[in-house]
């Protein structure tokens, strides 16, 4: 559990060192006033958490990071806190350990929940949640005479009934259970065969009828149900990760907060969605734009498509990098990927590109076709640089690859060592954070109703916007041997630049959630 | 599936065909057998309408295919020719309740409605069939435009079944 | 094209005739417009009817509806009131594509359901007598199940030991089901008939006293 600890250690700055439930000391508490930014994204400061924080103490920041290690001894912990829950209901309630289980997982181990309902009526809680009461913990039997309803057969072997008493041959309940676990990764709601019984077989009746592997599976479902039924727990979403993490963030506060944690497999995602890093839009944002994005995709198809022409010659150009700035290669044409316009005039006036300028003001006047096709156009303003960027983002993997092939080339040509030449893949690492960030902004600003707020955060956009060109451009850039320690001085200062541009963005947008700054065009409901 | 569940499944399937012959007599609501002992997982029936409905007199034929692992899952039934019912799809497959398995839902238990379990039967379910011709549950309706008629025109509904019954026997 | 236009000229006549028949409550609209909705009998009306009437074929449910003008109600209290709809008359469902080339949904209709109003005008799904082979026996119905109700009493049914004895009882079984319940049936229908015949009488006599 070391990570764990350091993980701890790390977020529970003085701030929040006493918000520590000392008997739940795995859960990291969420201040509601408080909201998250951590940049996590300036590699080339140590500390990231410290950088995240306001200085000004306005907003304060932290990361709710709580990683149950699943892997060795592991699931353990997982168990453990099962175990400690269930003995809590076992004395509170004066139950039997598996009944105890079974309500628990009945109340998706909310237990102030389950005591309070049953203090108020025990026997229909027992029964709802299929529990017999006085009933005996079921055993193998042999009974003389007796016919099972399932296989209608009479021959003298095992039985098994439940509290029920709903009695079935041994080979029928096997066959049932294995079907439940393997077939429909069915654990903890598996319930007697009888007609409208809603017993459930507990864990102990199942180690007594199923093979060794059936049992290993059904436990590791059950297990997996104690994440699957927590709010406060979610697994991480990666590929082959089997960790959980802990967060406690109530849905209805998913439109101010944005509960962005990192699993010790590194992976950053959203914990009120589980869909990868998506600051500084928040939940319900995301939603709406995917779907929009989803249901607008056949008329911006157009979009995706990788190639432009020049605007000058005409020759068919293919977007094979990360960078806007594009120079035609038979006319030498230089202009912006974005908007198709000239380079030259981006140098100052980026923003041109990243701001939708609303035409016209008489929109009074506007009939409804016009109308439409400006709320389309303006729709595709933004999603065409959500997608250039996702784009970009796709392409960066390659350029990461690239970067390699330049480090070693580096190291070959200069004196620079392994350690000195990491400059480019922080870089990279930089650049494609950025780029996520900025991609969600386009989202953001979409939805934003326009006034004072949304047009500092626009300009936060275009600042972060040329920055992450200009650190992009340099990177595309052919290595210039004479110019290596030039270079690298550039891009390391270039490489600060776009993080702390980041993180203004970030942190201004964070804190804009918390003072309730931001207006949406439309009503957004969680 | 395993090889026993399979025989588990013949077995069954054997013995409830065994006891509803035997329970068969002239005053049965219904004949069901395998249409052919080749496959016994085909099972062909035959329902009579129930009386004081606009089933009455009728014989209906339906088709039963059971699943390789009945009876840990309900079996389908389908009505051929498809029959004009609130809960029968124009397919002619029926939906009642007692054709599925428990759901998610975890207050199933306050829901007076059968579900399938292994310990129904074949009888069982022709049973639930006759009673929900006679009382079709427009709550949970298969064939809309017969959720509609049987709502708002029950004379056009039962007319449209008593053609239905007499064409059936060639009347 | 004078093929096609003949057949426009043959369709044209088949309607009219049709309206004139059957047109008694599609006033409302002029001929163009009548002759425009010949073309949009969504297949969901056509459907909508035929689950109803499984004994009618779909062919006759088009032409039906193409004589309402779509009206799925009045159709299927016509259906009621004869007991069936006619079938189209020959060749009304197989003009040459190219005559009307505006006749989308049956262009339209997937390939079954098209074969099925090509073909099936004349195939209502097959009544239970003709499935299990007893039209033979329907003729003598009158005396027959009395001697098996004699011969076979109300006993439960022998299991057989072999597989084709099985095979036999049971549709044996189920041959006499459906010829007991066609036989009550037609013995219901006629004391029907009768009581209203009597009925009538009685209201004939009472109405001669009075």
């Amino acid at each position: 559990m070391a990570s764990e600890n350091e993980i701890m250690t790390d977020i529970s700055d003085d701030d929040y060192s006493d918000a520590f439930d000392p008997d739940e000391d795995m859960e990291a508490e969420f201040d509601d006033a408080s909201s998250i930014s951590d940049s996590g994204f300036s590699p080339i400061e140590p500390d990231s958490h410290s950088t995240g924080k306001d200085p000004k103490g306005k907003g304060k920041a932290v990361d709710s990071m709580l990683t149950l290690d699943n892997h060795p001894g592991a699931s353990e912990k997982l168990k453990e806190e099962q175990k400690v829950a269930v003995a809590y209901v076992e004395e509170m309630l004066q139950l039997k350990s598996e009944q105890a289980a079974v309500l628990l997982r009945y109340f998706a181990w909310k237990k102030e929940k389950l005591v309070e309902t049953y203090m108020d009526s025990p026997e229909s809680t027992l029964a709802a949640a299929g529990i017999h009461e006085n009933g005996a913990q079921p055993r193998l039997k042999r009974v003389r005479g007796f016919v099972c309803e399932v296989c209608y057969d009479e021959m003298a072997q095992e039985t098994l009934a439940l509290s029920c008493d709903h009695r079935f041959c041994k080979s029928c309940y096997a066959q049932y259970v294995t079907s439940k676990v393997v077939d429909e990764g069915e654990s903890r709601r598996i319930q007697c065969m009888g007609s409208k019984c809603n017993v459930i077989v507990d864990e102990k009746t199942v180690e007594l009828l199923v093979e060794e592997e059936v049992l290993e599976r059904y436990r590791s479902l059950l297990n997996r149900t104690y994440v699957d039924d927590s709010t406060s727990l979610r697994w991480c979403p990666a590929p082959n990760c089997d960790y959980a993490l802990k967060c406690h963030i109530l849905p209805r506060q998913l439109d101010s907060i944005i509960p962005t944690v990192q699993c010790s497999c590194l992976h950053t995602f959203c914990f009120g969605c589980g869909d990868a890093d998506h600051r500084p839009c928040c939940c319900p944002i995301v939603r709406r734009w995917l779907k929009k994005c989803a249901d607008d995709s056949e008329t911006s198809n157009w979009i995706s498509a990788n190639t432009k022409e020049c605007t000058k010659c005409h020759s068919t150009i293919e977007k094979n990098g990360g960078c806007n700035h594009m120079t035609c290669k038979s006319c030498k044409w230089e202009f912006c990927w974005v908007c198709m316009g000239p380079w030259s005039e981006h140098g100052t006036a980026w923003y041109n590109c990243s701001r939708y300028e609303e035409k016209g003001g008489d929109a009074v006047n506007q009939d409804a076709q016009s109308k439409s096709r400006a709320s389309l156009e303006r729709y595709l303003h933004y999603y065409n640089r959500f997608a250039n960027h996702e784009q970009s983002i796709k392409l960066e993997h390659e350029l990461a690859t690239r970067m390699e092939k330049k480090m070693e080339e580096m190291q070959e040509h200069s004196s620079l060592s392994w350690i000195e030449v990491q400059f480019l893949a922080k870089a990279v690492e930089t650049l494609t954070k950025c780029r996520t960030v900025l991609k969600w902004t386009y989202a953001m600003a979409f939805y934003l109703a326009k006034n004072n707020h949304t047009a500092i955060f626009e300009d936060n956009q275009a600042d972060l916007e040329q920055a992450v060109e200009g650190l992009s451009e340099l990177l595309e850039k052919p290595l210039d041997e004479e110019k290596i320690a030039e270079l690298r001085q550039q891009t390391t200062d270039k490489t600060v630049y776009v993080s702390k541009r980041c993180q203004i963005l970030l942190d201004d947008t964070l804190r804009g959630y918390e003072e309730d700054r931001w207006h949406w065009a439309e009503a957004i409901k969680m | 599936m395993s090889r026993s569940t399979m025989n588990t499944a013949l077995k069954r399937l054997m013995t409830e065909y065994k006891q509803l012959t035997a329970a068969e007599n002239d005053e049965s609501m219904f004949t069901a057998g395998p249409i052919s002992e080749n496959d016994f997982f085909k099972w062909s029936c035959l329902i009579s309408g129930p009386t004081d409905t606009p089933f009455e007199g009728g014989v209906f034929e339906a088709e039963l295919t059971f699943p390789r692992d009945y009876p840990l899952s309900p079996p389908k039934m389908k009505f051929n020719p498809p029959l004009f019912h609130p809960n029968i799809y124009a397919s002619g497959d029926v939906c009642i309740s007692i054709l599925h398995a428990p759901g998610d839902d975890p207050n199933a238990y306050e829901s007076s409605s059968e579900r399938w379990s292994p310990v129904q039967s074949v009888e069982k379910i022709l049973l639930s069939v006759i009673s929900m011709l006679a009382e079709p549950n427009i709550e949970s309706g298969a064939n809309i435009d017969a959720c509609k008629v049987f709502r708002d025109n029950r004379e056009q509904y039962d007319e449209i079944i008593r053609s239905h019954v007499r064409q059936q026997l060639d009347i | 094209m004078d093929d096609a236009v003949g057949w426009l000229v043959a369709l044209g006549f088949c309607f009219l005739t049709f309206r004139y028949f059957f047109g008694s409550d599609s006033s409302s609209s002029s001929s163009s417009s009548a002759s425009s909705n010949r073309r949009t009998i969504p297949q969901a009306s056509v459907d909508q009817v035929a689950s109803m009437f499984p004994n009618i074929s779909e062919g006759a449910i088009r032409y039906a509806l193409e004589g309402s003008r779509g009206n799925v109600e009045s159709v299927v209290e016509r259906a009621l009131r004869q007991g069936g709809l006619p079938e189209p008359p020959a060749g009304f469902f197989h003009d040459p594509t190219p005559s009307r080339p505006a006749t989308i949904p049956a262009a339209a209709a997937p390939p079954a359901t098209a074969a099925a109003s090509g073909s099936s005008p004349s195939s209502p799904p097959s009544s239970l007598i003709a499935r299990l082979g007893l039209q033979g026996r329907t003729a003598d119905e009158v005396e027959e199940p009395v001697v098996e109700g004699k011969g076979k009493g109300k006993a439960a049914p022998a299991w057989e030991t072999t597989m084709e004895a099985r095979e036999r009882s049971l549709k044996e079984r189920k041959e006499r089901m459906v010829l007991e319940a066609r036989r009550k049936l037609l013995e219901k229908e006629k004391a029907k008939a009768a009581a209203k015949a009597a009925a009538e009488g009685g209201n004939a006599v009472e109405a001669t006293e009075a």
